[in-house]
């Protein structure tokens, strides 16, 4: 497959796994949502995990759309202020969890594919 | 090995992740679907429908577009159920917070720090209590009326709120406090609505006063009849009557103080010490509720006029929430507490009513020393075993006087609080929210026993009232005159609460001859009065009232704007207007210029507490100086202070300087100084020197503050709304506003920075001429989540003195479209 659609099938993957699994309320799924994305793409890792991660992020934004415009910026003002950090902090390590999540499951994703690939090829060097 | 290095790296994120998740709540509170983020879905303004189980048929609640709910159903049980769903919807937090308060349960939810609270909350009985009066109504409902009604009633707002806690879990959307305190709140239940009414009996009823005094009597002796005089030095307004020669017997009894030794001493300080050992909600800043009604022949409508404006502590959520009930039994409007399904003020399309504190009898507090040996007390010279409870995990011990509150050797003190007799408030207000004449409200309150409420009261039919029904106890003593029951009392069956004044001679006013009743915390009932109804200490002082008697004797076609002026627009301060031509009298010759500056501005001044008036500093820090040199020297000097300062830290206008404390008597001698020109027995320097020095430090102070000299009473008064938590981002203010102590919208300094946070919490005019009409604002607003455009709506219309239509339409069809803001609907499951 080409290059190109393998790096989009990854990223639209990843998007909708990430917001299942935000939808499921088990946020720790993106982690599966990263490894679903890569597993079965044969890409170089520096160009899977990034794009795995990136769209993992923009799959928690499509999905926080609706509650940033009910005041989702507004309210983490308040509740940062009671925390005793800012709404903005709060806000950004909530994209910062969710990347890494994402980056971890998009990890172990390519490792797992690289992985079996290579049994594979193992595997068919004994045959021979 | 090169390949599995990306598994290993995945691997130790993971780990990483899944330490973050273990010992930070930042996982399950950032989560985007069930944590804090899922909480905006609560600040969607749109129509809703919402299947919930337990109503029996659909329900329709409008929010207007001022953000009031009118709940519209076809029963008693849909209507109250759904007022817990709507309620809980908007504040289940807040309800939370007042459960667990008033049941002593802090701790659960906010750590062990809050257990010193708890432990005192669970001593006063007040837990207890709300279990046996919940077990006495349901025991009561098959043969009782009203038992049944309250019973009916508590039952179904408790499902409601419980629908509302099943609904909350399972949409993600319980309040945030919860998510970051990783606490689930538990169901509601019917005691917990008892619980919240001993709350409020809490706030409203319950002092330490008598301890006080007994400590002041300890040092002061006699001497404490001229501080605490048993009636008001200077003439008052009684809207009971009964202004005449004083009773004898009332008199002597007032005067007739128990003489306490020093084990006693030792043990009213230890509690007086203890008492309130935690201000969860902003403290209550007492003796300054406003209520009067006019009637027809003084409106230019020609039909009464009705006021109110309880002053209550304020916090963002405000204590309050506005509502319209309709069923075909109720259509009735006001405002409810966190947890009663009850219209505390409001209005049917009959009858209106309001309510203010009687502040009389000892707040209903009373105190006696009692003998206790070997887990036995003394009564009548027999022993009789002490009944141990083991509540929230302390053990309370009652003798048949109450709780004890503190031992030493074979001394204790024992507390007999009116909140712990039986009391079915609820069950009352719920028979008022229908009652259609005078004849009925009065019924209905026959059984209100606690707190003890000034009722004022106006209805269509041109009625106007006033009544303070309560469990007014009278003593019966071994002595011939009983002792003094606003100081500690002797127990052991030397003195006890024999019954309670009967409830046609409690004071009550019904269309007086005046054309108007004013019942803001003053005295109700005048010297001549045949009960011990309490002495000068708890009751207002009465300038306020004054004032409004004076503005109302003098007016006639007083309209809507007319109250509405006064109560929230006027700011003259009623014990400068007595006193200040006296202070001018006596330094007219005085030469020394700091002392002529301020004279010059009071020779001006119209006595109004105006945000921007220099004049009203100089009188208010005046006040304050010669209050604290008269009377803190003479506490000094008799060894009340420093002992005692602890508890007994007294200063001017309801203590409004910083962490002191107000005893009305005070202000009340100060005013009877200024008149007559002596402050003997208290101090024997001259009227003149002591005012003298007074302006002076007052002018110092002042220059100090702001050496331009732009010392304008708007930078030291004006008011607070601090959020329930505490947290400043969440508080609004301080607004700076007019007024002080003795004008109707007034406060003292109770609140941080010595701003006050509280004041008159649910100001409401009902005209019945037409109650279309009438208007109404609490400082706060409907959601407590304070990203909600409806956290605190209200606070900018009530610091202006503003008012919102109260919209009163008897069903959901007639309800004007341009006015709905959107509906909900409750909708039978299946």
């Amino acid at each position: 497959m080409n290059r190109y659609y393998e790096l989009v099938l990854v990223a639209v993957l990843s998007i909708v796994f990430t917001i299942v699994f935000l939808i499921s309320g088990f946020w720790y799924g993106v982690i599966v949502a990263g490894f679903l994305s890569t597993v079965f793409f044969d890409l170089k890792p520096y160009l899977s995990i990034p794009v795995s991660t990136v769209a993992s992020l923009i799959g928690l934004i499509i999905f926080e759309i609706p509650e940033i415009s009910h005041g989702l910026f507004r309210l983490m003002y308040y509740v940062g202020s009671i925390a005793g950090i800012s709404g903005s902090m709060l806000i950004l390590i909530s994209f910062l969890l969710d990347m890494l999540m994402a980056v971890a499951g998009a990890f172990i994703g390519v490792g797992t594919y690289r992985y079996s690939l290579g049994k594979r090829n193992y595997s068919n060097v004994s045959k021979h | 090995m090169k390949n599995s290095i990306y598994i290993i790296i995945g691997a130790v994120i993971v780990v990483l992740i899944v330490i973050i998740g273990s010992i930070t709540p930042l996982i399950s509170i950032l989560n985007p679907e069930t944590g804090v983020p899922r909480n905006t879905s609560n600040l969607i303004i749109g129509n809703e429908t919402i299947s919930i189980p337990g109503l029996q048929h659909d329900v329709t609640i409008i929010q207007d577009n001022y953000g009031v709910y009118h709940i519209y159903a076809q029963d008693n049980h849909d209507l109250f159920l759904a007022l817990g769903f709507i309620q809980a919807k908007n504040r289940l937090f807040e309800m939370q917070l007042f459960k667990l308060t008033a049941m002593g349960q802090l701790a659960k939810m906010l750590g062990a720090g809050y257990s010193n609270y708890d432990r005192f909350q669970t001593m006063t009985g007040a837990p207890l209590t709300a279990e046996k009066d919940w077990n006495i109504i349901s025991g009561n409902a098959s043969v009782n009326a009203t038992d049944r009604l309250t019973y009916e009633a508590v039952t179904a707002y408790s499902e409601g709120i419980n629908d509302y806690i099943n609904y909350s879990i399972s949409h993600h959307v319980l309040p945030f406090e919860f998510k970051l305190l990783g606490y689930t709140p538990g169901y509601w239940s019917p005691v917990d609505t008892f619980a919240v009414q001993e709350y409020m009996i809490q706030t409203l009823e319950f002092s330490d006063d008598p301890l006080l005094y007994s400590l002041l009597f300890y040092k002061l002796g006699n001497l404490t009849n001229d501080l605490i005089t048993p009636f008001s030095p200077i003439p008052q307004y009684y809207y009971g009557g009964y202004n005449g020669i004083p009773n004898q017997y009332v008199m002597k009894m007032s005067e007739n103080t128990y003489p306490v030794n020093a084990t006693v001493a030792s043990l009213a300080f230890s509690v007086a010490k203890i008492w309130d050992p935690l201000h969860i909600f902003p403290p209550n800043p007492t003796d300054h509720s406003n209520e009067w009604v006019v009637s027809g022949n003084r409106t230019s409508t020609g039909k009464p006029i009705l006021v109110g404006g309880p002053v209550l502590g304020f916090s963002l959520p405000s204590i309050w929430f506005q509502v319209q009930l309709v069923d075909p039994s109720f259509d009735v409007y006001g405002v409810v507490l966190p947890g009663a399904p009850i219209i505390v003020i409001g209005y049917n399309e009959h009858i209106g009513w309001t309510l203010t504190d009687t502040q009389a009898i000892s707040w209903g507090t009373f105190f006696f020393t009692q003998t206790i040996m070997n887990g036995k007390y003394l009564w009548n010279g027999t022993y009789y075993p002490v009944t141990s409870y083991e509540i929230n995990g302390f053990t309370v011990n009652w003798t048949n006087l109450g709780p004890i509150m503190a031992t030493n050797g074979t001394t204790a003190l024992v507390m007999d609080w009116m909140g712990n007799r039986f009391s079915n408030d609820i069950g009352a207000l719920l028979e008022v929210m229908n009652a259609t004449d005078w004849k009925q409200f009065s019924s209905d309150l026959e059984i209100w026993k606690a707190p003890y409420q000034n009722f004022a009261f106006a209805d269509v039919n041109g009625t106007i009232a006033d009544i303070s029904p309560a469990y007014y106890p009278i003593f019966s003593s071994n002595n011939p005159i009983p002792y003094n029951p606003n100081a500690i009392m002797p127990g052991n069956g030397i003195q006890f609460i024999i019954g309670s004044i009967p409830y046609s001679m409690v004071p009550h006013s019904v269309n007086p001859a005046d054309g108007f009743i004013v019942s803001s915390n003053q005295r109700q009932v005048g010297p001549a009065y045949p009960y011990w109804f309490g002495d000068t200490m708890t009751p207002s002082p009465g300038f306020r009232a004054m004032l409004e008697e004076s503005y109302l004797r003098s007016h006639s076609n007083l309209t809507v704007e007319d109250m509405m002026n006064l109560q929230d627009h006027n700011y003259t301060d009623y014990e400068a207007f007595l006193t200040v031509p006296y202070i001018l009298k006596y330094m007219s010759t005085y030469s020394n210029s700091t002392v002529q500056a301020g004279i010059s501005m009071l020779k001006t001044w119209n006595y109004s507490m105006d945000a921007n008036s220099r004049a009203a500093s100089v009188w208010f820090f005046t006040y304050m100086y010669l209050f604290n040199e008269i009377f803190h020297t003479f506490l000094k000097d008799h060894g009340v202070f420093p002992e005692y300062r602890s508890v007994l830290n007294v200063t001017g206008m309801g203590g409004s300087f910083p962490n002191s404390i107000g005893i009305s008597s005070f202000d009340l001698d100060l005013a009877y100084i200024l008149i007559n020109g002596s402050a003997r027995p208290f101090s024997n320097e001259s009227i003149t020197s002591l005012i003298a020095n007074a302006i002076t430090e007052a002018m110092n102070y002042l220059s100090s503050q702001y050496p331009s000299g732009n010392y304008t009473w708007g930078h030291f008064y004006g008011f607070v709304f601090p959020s329930l938590l505490g947290v400043s981002q969440l508080s609004i203010g301080p607004l700076p506003r007019g007024g002080d102590y003795n004008t109707p919208n007034d406060a003292s300094g109770v609140g941080p920075y010595n701003w006050p946070s509280g004041g008159q919490s649910f100001t409401m005019i009902l005209n019945f001429s037409n109650l279309s009409d009438s208007y109404g604002v609490y400082p706060g607003g409907q959601s407590e989540n304070p990203a909600s455009p409806f956290y605190s709506n209200y606070v900018d219309y009530w610091i202006n003195g503003e008012y919102l239509p109260l919209l009163f339409y008897p069903s959901s069809s007639s309800f004007p479209k341009a006015h709905v803001l959107d509906v909900t609907t409750l909708e039978v499951i299946g």
